[in-house]
């Protein structure tokens, strides 16, 4: 019912740092330079965060010319909000069958 | 990292049938499972504080086993049992003009490892990025494939 494969993707995202670079690629691919100059942190500082990102599987580098264009993997995320979504599957298909059974069940009281 | 889900529902029925129908292994057996038709198979259900659960099911040919142990039992109001390792779920059950008001809570801890995520204030922001994400996602975002309406 739970993806083996979050634990990495949590840690990865405990740092807000990290959460910040998520969500400007949630806008779209960018550049590592861009990202430097948006975070305003260092080139090491940022070469390391991503790093974790992409050993989480949660970015994708690709080259570009010179440089690298970072771009957002959607996957480990879709398993984030599909944790919530099975549970409620699970129980709304359980809580319509209670409905019938105890429409089956009562007894004249 | 722990997530919560609540679903509620009102049954015309009084709070003590709703509530034997989560601790009489009989009624329990024909409504209580995991997709559209799949139920688990009861072999330890016992509702007092501290009483074991034990059930499984068959899902595409592998047998799947969960346990769990029941923390709170108190008719016809309130029902508190722990499910595997690290979910837990609430019933709790309302007398209300024509029948009974149900909550079920649903929470789950995800893996080990969470102590940092905790502290890194990630439960503050997990909305904000959900938010975020959720346009760029929500197209890809659905059911599961075998979850059809009912």
């Amino acid at each position: 019912m739970s993806a083996p494969t979050l634990d990495p993707v949590f840690e990865a995202l405990a740092n807000p740092a990290r959460r910040e670079i998520v969500t400007t690629l949630s806008r779209g691919p960018s550049p590592t330079p861009d990202l430097a100059e948006a975070f305003d942190i260092s080139k090491q500082a940022l070469s390391k965060h991503l790093q974790l990102l992409e050993s989480a599987g949660l970015i994708a580098r690709r080259r570009r010319g010179r440089t690298d264009e970072i771009e957002l993997v959607v996957e480990p995320f879709e398993h984030l909000t599909t944790w919530a979504t099975t549970i409620t599957d699970v129980w709304n298909h359980n809580l319509d069958r209670l409905a019938t059974v105890l429409d089956e069940h009562q007894s004249p009281s | 990292m722990s997530e919560r889900v609540t679903i509620e529902r009102t049954y015309p029925h009084p709070p003590t049938a709703v509530f034997d129908a989560w601790t009489d292994v009989e009624i329990l057996g024909r409504w209580f499972g995991c997709g559209v038709d799949t139920l688990w198979q009861i072999h330890e259900w016992d509702p007092v504080p501290g009483g074991a659960i034990a059930v499984s099911m068959e899902i595409e040919g592998q047998r799947v086993e969960m346990t769990g142990r029941f923390d709170e039992v108190d008719r016809p109001t309130r029902l508190r049992y722990r499910w595997g390792a690290d979910q837990t779920v609430t019933a709790e059950f309302r007398a209300t003009t024509d029948g009974c008001h149900l909550t079920v809570t649903h929470e789950g801890a995800i893996g080990d490892g969470m102590a940092p995520v905790l502290t890194g204030g990630w439960s503050a922001s997990v909305q904000q990025l959900d938010d975020e994400l959720h346009s760029r996602l929500g197209h890809r975002v659905g059911r599961r494939r075998d979850a059809k309406p009912s």
